[in-house]
């Protein structure tokens, strides 16, 4: 079948299975063809001259207050179901409930009271929250406005 | 139509003023008419009122004829055509 014969839907279907297979092949290409070694040997403790304390002290603050947008978003959605009952909105709530899930899993005060410590990281300690950030400010925007 | 589908689904059931937006969508196709009167109509705040016909106006749900406070309000075109999608979306979401 061509391309461009095709409706939208078997497009789009397309489009996410070619992303997905495009992902699978990236990551394990990271486990097996690496020539620095996978990402998940074991491997001595080793400093990172990129590692500053300022982006540890980052990271915490900016996911703790991520964690605190999407209890916030969370409870606009539910207040929002309370009054329209609507499927959509149950997605909403599904979505930040796994979402919150995703940041108490990722945030270093969790992490630290279940006796882990993540270190070595450099800048990429503190961007992850920080892009998350914008990404729930905007979503914030969106929903209250 | 699909992305109106979306679009409305958002504005409505995604938003936390999703709610007296319906109701303007649905007092503007009964008639349209300025922010003043649908304040007094819905009984809500003017300003309350402005910013809901900005954010529908922006999203091309409504369109307006007339300067800026007079200003009288309509469905857009392409919402009078696919009216039945509302619709559906007010029925689904408030009878269950």
């Amino acid at each position: 079948m061509k391309l461009n014969k095709m409706d939208n839907s078997s497009k789009t279907v397309l489009f996410f299975i070619a992303l997905i297979v495009a992902a699978v092949i990236v990551g394990s290409s990271e486990i097996y063809l690496s020539p620095f070694g996978s990402v998940f040997r074991p491997r001595a403790p080793q400093i990172n001259p990129m590692d500053l304390e300022f982006y540890y002290i980052a990271q915490t603050l900016i996911s703790t207050i991520n964690v605190a947008l999407v209890i916030f978003l969370l409870f606009t959605y539910t207040n929002i179901y309370r009054r329209t009952r609507s499927e959509f909105t149950i997605g909403l709530i599904i979505f930040s409930t796994v979402l919150l899930t995703r940041d108490l899993a990722a945030n270093p005060v969790v992490t630290k009271a279940f006796g882990f410590v993540s270190y070595g990281l450099g800048p990429f300690a503190l961007l992850p929250a920080l892009f998350e950030f914008v990404a729930l400010s905007i979503m914030i925007y969106l929903t209250v406005e | 139509m699909r992305p109106l589908k979306y679009l409305l689904g958002w504005l409505i059931a995604g938003t936390r003023g999703g709610a007296t937006r319906s109701e303007i969508i649905r007092s503007l196709r009964d008639t349209p008419q300025n922010a003043n009167q649908l304040a007094t109509l819905l009984g809500k705040d003017y300003k309350t009122i402005r910013h809901h016909l900005h954010v529908l106006e922006k999203n091309r749900i409504i369109t307006s004829v007339g300067d800026k406070y007079g200003a009288t309000y309509f469905l857009s075109q392409v919402m009078e055509d696919n009216y039945v999608v509302f619709e559906e979306i007010m029925n689904k979401i408030w009878k269950k």
